[in-house]
């Protein structure tokens, strides 16, 4: 992340994450990309959570969320709730099967485009969550970034940003490919302009 | 004397009171290895054989280990008392998971005996009264154990017979190994007598003496069952395959339609379906003596074959790896019937479960049971049905070659009920992901790659798993990654004193690689570029069945980064290339795809960052600033100073600048569409029998790469020195 966005930003998607998780009523849930931990972390403090298992493709990220959740301290009964496995969002995973939700939370823009077929298919067609939670830039609202300038992107990783229509798009395209509805919800302060800074969109079958 | 014959791989379930004589009986006969036994399981967890308190931890290690070595194949034999129905449960639960002929030997000695010699020994404190209930037990038990699951039992009755029974290792039934073919794997041929007869001569089998085809090279045909049912002349094939199998110039596994027959047969109440009822009608034509002879040779079929070394297995509907050569109920019925996943079609048929997308084994499964339209390879399986009866083809695959050979069936005997045309139901997908995903077991933890020079090169786990965040991030659809070229092997350097300032010379070049045995040696102009792989696809479709998606190929880096950041410039050179490859005639030879070791220019196409922030900043900055400090140096001298040393020395670094700038320029040029690029191949590695890169020579390689250049339209010469710095102006 960089000092471009404003620093609540993350605190903000993380509840609005969570949030949608207890609504969804979900008890085991995958971190898709979890990087160093931060929603587990957030998870692991609510009783609901009875399981949560955190994927990333990058060990030093894990290792980093096992420093974070103290995963080496936790006693008994909190160390069966978490999980951490390296892995690949366009592979096939047997582990990833049978999960109430999974989180997708600041990940699709990392992948490239022509790569989102095969994470569509290895989440929505073989993990099939009963829920998925996906959270993602609005392009639009880079507007409101002075430090940005235009047409660039917040992170040097990102391999796209989209606006509100063409996230829109995708999902509801996901959600009918795979058997989903999906609803969207803004996250953080919106501008009357060009919408919230982070969208979301909350899949269930 | 007693001889015991049992599978060389059995869990062997010795069953026999305390002072029956187990340990003894078993050290006699097996390797101390094989023996598991629970009083040495009580000492290993629990320090103490005798220790009857640690009775439950002892048994869950002993059926740990005793799990993985069934798992891997191994002769295990259990020494405990099992006089107990409960103790011998878990020990058939395992034979049947992994597949393995359970096997009771039973060691029925008197009670009186096992007292004495238990009241003998000073390391034993079972009472007599626990000598006694686990006598009662066991004779309460002889006549459980069939029941019980176990699939050979043996009673010794008597010390006598215990000291002389003697132990038999037999090879499984499944166990051909040993034979190695060459073999022609016959798909299912479901009565079609004469596309039988016409395949076997395309094979290049003739009559013998007595009328049984025989191949004049030795070959073997391998027959993969549902030979009989709804065709014209079930009777016809079974009377070849039984004299091929008879007079050893065939072997024959059983399908499922075979099972059901040979049911029907011998009396039994089966549903007589449309299919069935054409054997049946067509066997009621045939003597009696025929018809034993089908009972007797369909009931003596064995499930399926590994063959060759372990190289092939064969299977009527397939058989995952860790059923080859295993033997039990579930092993037969997956073989006969493979695996469904509980639904059916809108035909109202089983919906199968592609049981090889998840296949993994070493060894090459060739099977039938599913009519396809076209036989193609998944993870070295290969299903052989091609429908013959119902008016497709009668198809065999020659091995070791991998050849296929098919006879076009005469007509439709029988109508599917689901058309061949279509494909198995696929899990909805975008693009073209359905099914074709690649599996993360298959690239995370220990793993190894076996290779033809160097046997097997191990990675380690944190190098896999460093490898899957390297490539998943950055790289391309792996599934293009068919080849990451090395960098070039220089040649040793010239040595300093006989080449002055020269590192290389083609002299020694060529004299080192005389050294070296280098038979043959191809120059090639050096293009000062990029090293990319361009795969490119003759037709969507092509690219579809090989690399499984639909787009025209793919331009990437030596380490597997999309070349083009612009896919529009990747798809126009990509366009370009298939229709130079076209116009040069060499898709025909080539086959479906080609991949061409590349050269693209100019070299700042991909090495801007490196041009521009290192070699033109320091180029620029010594330029102008020598030019001046030159002017400077002038005007002194010009003031009568002595400057002849200076302004020599700094008209010479000048020199040395610009030479430096000068050396880069003919890589740099502006590229503003794909004209300004250019592609130089000079190596095609093509799928041609899938072994050009190791077959044909690098000449070969290098005339194609030729040709592709002559006919590429639009050819640039590089643009004069200095275009890059007219950009920057």
């Amino acid at each position: 992340m960089d000092g471009t966005e404003h620093t609540s930003l993350r605190d903000l998607r993380v509840a609005a994450v969570t949030g949608a998780l207890a609504a969804a009523g979900a008890r085991r849930v995958l971190d898709l990309g979890c990087g160093d931990g931060r929603l587990i972390a957030a998870l692991l403090r609510d009783a609901q959570f009875e399981e949560i298992v955190g994927v990333d493709t990058s060990v030093a990220a894990l290792e980093r969320a096992a420093r974070r959740l103290w995963v080496d301290e936790m006693a008994p009964r909190q160390r069966q709730r978490v999980r951490l496995l390296q892995g690949a969002l366009t592979y096939r995973d047997r582990r990833l099967a049978g999960y109430d939700a999974a989180v997708l939370m600041e990940v699709i823009e990392h992948v490239d485009p022509d790569r989102l077929d095969a994470l569509e298919q290895a989440v929505f067609g073989e993990a099939a969550p009963v829920a998925v939670i996906v959270t993602t830039p609005n392009a639009e609202y880079n507007a409101c970034y002075p430090g940005l300038a235009a047409g660039a992107m917040r992170h040097l990783d990102h391999r796209f940003e989209w606006d509100r229509a063409q996230f829109r798009a995708w999902a509801q395209a996901v959600a009918v490919r795979h058997g989903y509805a999906v609803s969207f919800e803004p996250v953080g302060e919106q501008s009357p302009q060009f919408g919230p800074p982070t969208q979301m969109a909350v899949l269930s079958r | 004397m007693k001889t015991i014959t049992i599978p060389k791989f059995s869990l062997v379930v010795l069953v026999g009171a305390t002072g029956a004589g187990k340990s003894t009986f078993a050290a006699r006969h097996f390797l101390p290895t094989e023996v598991l036994s629970s009083d040495a399981f009580r000492a290993l967890v629990g320090d103490d054989e005798n220790d009857q308190s640690v009775t439950a931890e002892a048994f869950q290690a002993l059926h740990a280990v005793a799990a993985q070595r069934l798992s891997l194949g191994r002769m295990t034999v259990i020494d405990a008392t099992n006089v107990q129905p409960e103790a011998r449960r878990p020990l058939v639960e395992l034979a049947r998971e992994y597949h393995v002929l359970p096997v009771a030997i039973v060691l029925d000695v008197p009670e009186k005996i096992c007292l004495d010699r238990t009241a003998a020994r000073t390391d034993r404190d079972a009472g007599p009264g626990v000598v006694r209930r686990q006598c009662a037990s066991l004779s309460r038990s002889v006549g459980q154990l069939e029941r019980e699951g176990f699939r050979r039992v043996v009673v010794l009755r008597g010390v006598a017979e215990v000291d002389a029974a003697q132990i038999l290792r037999e090879p499984a039934w499944a166990d051909r190994s040993a034979e190695s073919g060459p073999f022609d794997i016959i798909g299912d041929v479901h009565g079609c007598h004469a596309e039988l007869a016409d395949l076997l001569g395309l094979l290049g089998y003739q009559p013998d003496g007595d009328g049984v085809p025989r191949h004049p090279d030795g070959r073997s045909a391998v027959f993969l069952g549902d030979l009989v049912d709804r065709g014209p002349d079930t009777p016809g094939v079974l009377r070849t395959v039984m004299a091929m199998v008879a007079g050893g110039t065939a072997l024959c596994v059983p399908g499922n339609h075979e099972h059901k027959l040979l049911r029907a047969l011998r009396g039994r109440d089966v549903r007589v379906s449309h299919g069935l009822a054409e054997s049946l009608a067509q066997l009621k034509a045939e003597p009696d003596g025929f018809r034993n002879r089908v009972v007797g040779f369909l009931g003596g079929l064995i499930s399926h074959y590994v063959l060759d070394g372990g190289r092939l297995v064969v299977a009527h509907a397939g058989l995952p790896a860790q059923m080859h050569g295993r033997a039990s109920a579930a092993v037969r019925a997956f073989a006969l019937y493979g695996e469904t996943t509980g639904e059916t079609d809108e035909f109202g048929l089983p919906v199968r479960y592609p049981w090889a997308q998840d296949y993994r084994g070493s060894a090459m499964v060739v099977y039938g049971h599913t009519p396809v339209p076209e036989p193609t390879w998944l993870n070295n399986t290969i299903c052989l049905d091609t429908g013959c009866v119902f008016g497709g083809r009668l198809t065999a695959l020659r091995y070791p070659e991998r050849e296929l050979v098919s006879v076009t069936a005469r007509r439709v005997y029988f109508e599917p009920r689901r058309p061949l045309e279509v494909p198995a139901p696929a899990s909805p997908a975008a693009g073209d992901e359905g099914g074709r995903l690649l599996d993360v077991a298959d690239v995370l933890g220990r793993r190894g790659v076996e290779t033809r020079l160097r046997g097997r090169v191990p990675i380690p786990e944190q190098n896999a798993a460093a490898a899957l965040e390297v490539m998943s991030r950055f790289a391309v659809d792996p599934r293009w990654l068919i080849y990451l070229p090395p960098t070039m092997a220089p040649v040793p350097a010239s040595p300093a004193n006989e080449r002055p300032g020269l590192l290389e010379h083609p002299a020694d070049a060529l004299a080192a690689y005389r050294r070296d045995a280098v038979m043959a040696l191809v120059c090639e102009e050096k293009h000062m570029g990029s090293r990319a792989v361009v795969i490119v696809c003759r037709t969507p479709e092509a690219a579809l069945d090989w690399f499984g998606t639909r787009r025209g190929g793919i331009v990437y880096t030596r380490t597997g980064r999309r070349f083009f950041p612009d896919a529009a410039m990747e798809d126009a050179l990509l366009h370009r290339l298939n229709g130079a490859l076209a116009a040069a005639g060499l898709w025909d030879e080539l086959g479906d795809w080609a991949a061409l070791d590349c050269e693209i220019m100019p070299w700042s196409l991909k090495a801007d960052d490196l041009v521009r922030g290192q070699y033109a900043a320091v180029g620029a900055a010594a330029v102008a600033s020598l030019a001046a400090a030159s002017e400077v140096v002038a005007a002194a001298g010009a003031r009568g100073l002595e400057m002849a040393g200076l302004g020599g020395r700094t008209r010479q670094r000048l020199a040395a600048a610009q030479a430096f700038t000068g050396a880069y320029h003919p890589y740099v040029w502006p590229v503003s569409s794909l004209d300004d690029v250019r592609l130089a191949p000079f190596q095609v590695l093509a799928r041609v029998d899938r072994h050009l890169l190791r077959t044909a020579s690098r000449l070969a390689h290098a005339s194609r790469a030729t040709t592709i250049a002559r006919r590429r339209p639009h050819r640039r010469d590089p643009p004069p020195p200095g275009g890059y710095q007219r950009r920057r102006c």
